[in-house]
Parts: C-alpha cells; sequence; structure tokens
C-alpha cells in the first residue's frame, strides 16, 4: 500500500515516575508540616500529580501524535528499583518512537537509566511547578559521550511543535521511492544532482530506494498478453486489467471534465492516466510512497512516443495527493517533496529553478510569461526566480479543495501526454517555501520567495513555471549552486519549520 | 488591632471541627452532607460566602492560595510546597483536605478515589458512602 505522510503518526509513550516515602520525616530533599510529612501525603499527592499528567497527555499533544497507555512506577525511600520495571518499559520500545517522563527529585536518575538502556528520543515535561529535571538530566546525557536524543522543553507550545517535527523526520525515514531503471539507478541522463549514493541517504535518513525495470514498467501499461509480456515472457505480471481501465476510462472522463480548459485529445489523457495507474499500482504492490522516472532514458527508447504518454500527468497527480513524485529520475526531489509534506501538509510542485535576467534592456531567460504580466517583471527586476516543469496541480493552494486547472498536452507533434496547467496569477503575492536537500543528504536548501506571475499557463510541452521574487538574486543563486536544479516549493512560509527539521534530520541549513 | 492569620486559622478551624460533628450526624443526608462540606472547605480554605461560588475543589483551593498570597504571603505559604517538595500549593491544599477529612471523620479515601473527587458533590458522594456503610 502507499502510506502517505499524513497517515503516519508519531508513537509517544507516557511514563510517570513518582516518589513515596516510608516513612514520617523532614530534612534536605523532604519538608513540610503536619499532614504533610504523612506517607499517605505522598500517595495522594502523587494521585494528583498521576491525574494531571494523562490529562496533558491526552489534551495537549499535537494530532499527529497517538498516545500510548501512559505507564506508572513508583520508587521508594529505600531506592529498590526492580528490573521488573525496566523490562516492562522494554516492551515499549519497539512501538515508541518518543517517550515523555514525569519526573521529580529523587527521580532523575531513572530517566537517565532509561537513555542509557534504551537509547530512545525522549524528554521530561515542561516543568511549570519543579523546573530542575531537565536541565539535571540533559548536563548527565550530555556529558556521557554518547548522541542521546534528550529534550527539555519550555512550554507545551515548544514541546508540541517539536513532535511535530519529529514526525516528519519518522515519514521521511518512511519513505520509499519507486526508481524505473533504464541505465544508472542513481543519476539520469538529464538529473546528473540526485542521490549519487543511495546506501549512504538510506543509513543517514531511513529513506530506501526500490528500483524497477523501466521496460517491464512499460509492457504493463496495457492488457497481458498470452505467454507473458515479452521483457518477462512466462511471468505473470501486474498488466492492466478490465477493472484498471474501467478506472481509468472513469477518471480520465473526471479529469476533463473538472477541466476549466482542455487542449489535448482524450485517448492522450486516458493514455496517461493508465500509465498513472500503473505506476500507481506497482507503488502499491512494492509499499512505495514515493516516484520518480527519468526522462531522456526513457524517451530515447521511443516507446513513451509510441505508447502515446509522458510521465509528467502521474507526477502531478501524486503530489495532488500529497505523494511526492518528481521529473527527471530527481532523488533528492522527491525526498526535499516528502521532506515539506511532512512538515507543512501542503502538496508540492517542482522543477527546474534558475533566476530571471535581464541583460541589455532585454529579458535573456526564456519565459512563457504573458505579455500583460510583463509589467510585473518590470517591477521586479533584479529579483526575480522562476520554477519550471510541467507538472504544476490544483491543489497547492489548498490539499482538500479542488482548485481550477486546465489539460493541454506535451509532445507538440503527435500531441500526447496529458499535462496539467495551473494559472498563478490566481496566487500573485502568496508566499511560498522552496527546499532541496544536497545529494549528499548533509545539508537542507530552504527559500523563501513571493509570487510574482504564472508563465506556461496557455502553452503546451514542458512548459508551466511560477515566476516569484526572492529578498536576494544573487544571493539565493549562490547559496542553490551546490545543492541542485530542482527545487520543491509550497505555499507559505514555513522557513523556520523547515529548519527545525533539517537539525533533527543532523543536516547543515542553508536559507536563501 | 485586626486579626492576626495564625488567630484566623484557629478560629477558622474551630469552626471547620464544628462542621466535622455536624457531618457525623447527618450521615447519609447528602445534601445536608453537600451543605457542610462546603461550610468545612469555606473554614479551612479561608473563603468567605461569596468567594465559595465554584463547586469545583482544585479552584477553590487555588482561589485559597490566590488570597492567602495576597493578604500574607510570608505566612501563608508556611505549610505549603516549595519548589523542591513539588506539588503546587492548590493540589497541596486539596490533599491536606481530604487528609483533614479523613481523620476527622475517621473514614478513609484510597488514593485514586481522592484523585478523583473534582468537586464538593463528588466528595460528598464519597464522604456519605462511607459514613452510611459504617
Amino acid at each position: 500500500m502507499i502510506t502517505r505522510a499524513q497517515d503516519i503518526v508519531l508513537n509517544v509513550q507516557p511514563i510517570f515516575f513518582e516518589i513515596k516515602h516510608l516513612y514520617r520525616y523532614e530534612g534536605p530533599c523532604r519538608s513540610g508540616v503536619g499532614d504533610q510529612l504523612e506517607p499517605e501525603f505522598d500517595l495522594l499527592r502523587n494521585e494528583e500529580w498521576w491525574n494531571t499528567f494523562t490529562e496533558d497527555m491526552a489534551t495537549r499533544l499535537p494530532s499527529c501524535v497517538n498516545v500510548m497507555e501512559p505507564l506508572r512506577f513508583t520508587r521508594t525511600d529505600n531506592w529498590d528499583d526492580e528490573e521488573s520495571m525496566w523490562e516492562e518499559i522494554g516492551r515499549t520500545t519497539a512501538e515508541a518512537d518518543f517517550y515523555i517522563f514525569h519526573s521529580f527529585l529523587g527521580l532523575d536518575g531513572l530517566v537517565v537509566e532509561f537513555a542509557e538502556r534504551f537509547g530512545k528520543p525522549c524528554c521530561v515535561e515542561p516543568e511549570y511547578i519543579n523546573p530542575c529535571s531537565a536541565t539535571s538530566i540533559g548536563a548527565a546525557l550530555a556529558a556521557r559521550d554518547k548522541d542521546y536524543e534528550f529534550y527539555g522543553f519550555r512550554n507545551w507550545a515548544d514541546l508540541s511543535k517539536q513532535l511535530e517535527v519529529l514526525r516528519a523526520r519518522k515519514v521521511i525515514g518512511n519513505t520509499r521511492i519507486l526508481l524505473p531503471v533504464r541505465f544508472s539507478s542513481s543519476v539520469s541522463m538529464s538529473s546528473v544532482d540526485a542521490f549519487p549514493d543511495q546506501t549512504a541517504i538510506t543509513e543517514k535518513l531511513g529513506i530506501r530506494f526500490k528500483p524497477i525495470n523501466l521496460h517491464e514498467l512499460l509492457d504493463q501499461m496495457s492488457p497481458a498478453v498470452a505467454g507473458g509480456n515479452p521483457t518477462t515472457p512466462g511471468r505473470d505480471t501486474w498488466d492492466i486489467t478490465d477493472e484498471d481501465m474501467a478506472e481509468a476510462e472513469r477518471l480520465t472522463d473526471e479529469l476533463i471534465a473538472d477541466a476549466c480548459e482542455v487542449d489535448v485529445e482524450r485517448r492522450w489523457v486516458l493514455n496517461s492516466v493508465i500509465a498513472y495507474l500503473t505506476v500507481k499500482k506497482q507503488m502499491c504492490r512494492l509499499d512505495c510512497n514515493g516516484f520518480t522516472a527519468p526522462c531522456p532514458d526513457s524517451c530515447s527508447t521511443r516507446r513513451l512516443h509510441e505508447q502515446g504518454f509522458t510521465f509528467c500527468f502521474t507526477h502531478s497527480l501524486l503530489m495532488r495527493q500529497g505523494i511526492p513524485s518528481s521529473c527527471e529520475f530527481d532523488t533528492c526531489t522527491v525526498a526535499s517533496q516528502q521532506a515539506l509534506i511532512a512538515m507543512t501538509g501542503m502538496n508540492p510542485y517542482m522543477g527546474n529553478t534558475f533566476p530571471v535576467i535581464k541583460e541589455g534592456g532585454e529579458w535573456v531567460t526564456p519565459l512563457g510569461v504573458e505579455e500583460e504580466d510583463m509589467p510585473k517583471l518590470e517591477a521586479n527586476e533584479g529579483s526575480l526566480y522562476v520554477i519550471h516543469h510541467s507538472v504544476p496541480h490544483n491543489r497547492m493552494r489548498d490539499p482538500e479543495k479542488d482548485g481550477p486547472y486546465a489539460l493541454r498536452h506535451f509532445s507538440e507533434d503527435k500531441g500526447f501526454g496529458a499535462v496539467f496547467r495551473y494559472n498563478f496569477n490566481a496566487d500573485e503575492g502568496q508566499r511560498i517555501t522552496l527546499c532541496r536537500i544536497a545529494p549528499d543528504g548533509e545539508r537542507m536548501f530552504i527559500g523563501r520567495g513571493t509570487i510574482v506571475c504564472d508563465g506556461g499557463y496557455n502553452l503546451h510541452n514542458c512548459n508551466g513555471e511560477v515566476v516569484f521574487k526572492v529578498d536576494d538574486q544573487r544571493d539565493f543563486y549562490e547559496k542553490q549552486l551546490t545543492f541542485g536544479n530542482h527545487l520543491a516549493m509550497v505555499y507559505g512560509d514555513y522557513v523556520d519549520d523547515m529548519t527545525a527539521l533539517a537539525h533533527v534530520l543532523g543536516m547543515d541549513v542553508v536559507v536563501a | 488591632m485586626g486579626e492576626s492569620l495564625k488567630e484566623t486559622i484557629a478560629r477558622s478551624n474551630e469552626l471547620a471541627y464544628t462542621c466535622l460533628e455536624q457531618i457525623a450526624q447527618a450521615g447519609c443526608d447528602r445534601d445536608a452532607v453537600h451543605a457542610l462540606l462546603k461550610a468545612y472547605i469555606g473554614y479551612k480554605f479561608l473563603l468567605a460566602d461569596d468567594e465559595m461560588g465554584s463547586e469545583d475543589i482544585a479552584a477553590l483551593s487555588k482561589a485559597s492560595v490566590d488570597k492567602l498570597l495576597a493578604n500574607h504571603r510570608k505566612e501563608a505559604l508556611q505549610d505549603v510546597s516549595s519548589v523542591c517538595a513539588g506539588a503546587s500549593s492548590a493540589s497541596t491544599k486539596k490533599v491536606l483536605l481530604i487528609m483533614a477529612l479523613q481523620k476527622g471523620l475517621g473514614i478513609r479515601f484510597d488514593a485514586r478515589t481522592s484523585g478523583a473527587v473534582k468537586t464538593i458533590d463528588d466528595l460528598a458522594r464519597e464522604v456519605c458512602a462511607r459514613i452510611c456503610d459504617r
């Protein structure tokens, strides 16, 4: 199945440590008058704290979190901790992603020991009443020569935000990218800046890469033939079935009916939808939740020409469902899209990203901007950038609501390769956030821009672009230079959120 | 000269003790026990009638602490926790209230029951149940 980012939750295990004095006494760690020194006072007070803790767990954590059943352990002033406690905690470590502790004077050592035993990410709850444990435990763990992932939070808002960031990290770690391969399984003939070492990326980020044979995939975009497909003679394969065709016809009609303009023949829309459904079937079969396909590598087989489709439509249809999908076999962009989706909940767009240059009084950067929009370029000369690719869609502004779109075609001569067109003029002034994980997986580029105008809405082929302005074009260019050509973008200003995500991913951050 | 805090507490404790005697006699009469507990809490928390608008014990505890801090800051915190004892003053007040009731009426709440008591009505229910069972 395809596990989307929104389907993944962070499993949080609350653990409540409490102390119980067995005798009535007063001293450096315990003071009070009258009944406060009775052992029974501890029992009743601990119950009040337990109720507050469990209520906080139920009400103060973000919706992306699954709160597991809280565990409660008592330590007495005999300082006797049974191994059975650690065994019970140990049984949660397979499922729990993060632990939230209630600790107190005389209990912090248990949190330190938890970290030593299990090494799982954890924190102490925000300490409004007794603000001593987090800094004590944090220092103790930092003093050990091992990277314990321990957090302390000033308040519940900080804790909640960090849980969202950690959930996004989990989403990235659960990303599996389907790769139809013709030549190299790491880079393509047009995307030389993809992840060159996928093993290193798997080890660092958890992203997995699932290569399949491009020709086998193309063979499966038609009904099964007797004796099996040419690439896999004698084998049963996942070819188009009657049910698939019915769905392809239905989806084709729906996409055409909902478009505000249709400038492509229905048969080519159908072919592109069949390609999309075939890819999706493979993604489901192989439990992949990201996709990219090579362009020149696949184009030069001539099979896309013969079969009458391009992968653009597949990318758009996946992206508009919150599933990362990139042109040109660019695995960096798939990962970057997933990071944006996981952190923001928005659906991405992507494309070639480059500065818009005017030289000698002429706009020298090739753009599909309409004449009536040219004054917008003039007004922002020197600050402009463009993302250009034929994969926009109609759920960028609002992931839950369909926006308007047109359908055109990629190929100019034969007219195949249905593509979406979205008019970015509708979103002039909209803030956007751009992102690209570097090919070495060690750095994240995060950019901030504002939409200026659309380009290519009325054009076929690999057009479709959004022109946006940045604070400093030169700075943006020089910073992008070591990250790569394609940037992924989402609507909204999420620079701080993406920066927080980059930190937990262990990446250096470059912001432009 | 006005009454000192110590004198106020001593007087209020006497009045609170009177309530306990009446609660023991009221026994299974829930409404009567409710009214007497409300008065008892008012005396223990040093809250006047017009300050006892809430039924929520945590809210009344907080109101009591706030009032004491406003009027008698230095003396007021002597019997409630400092940072290292860790309990909020309000939760300490509730626990001490429960313990005083137990002692005064000769009844017992287990920790879970004590924690589950949120309102004066909850308290009246649990007190009546234990007095009636005797």
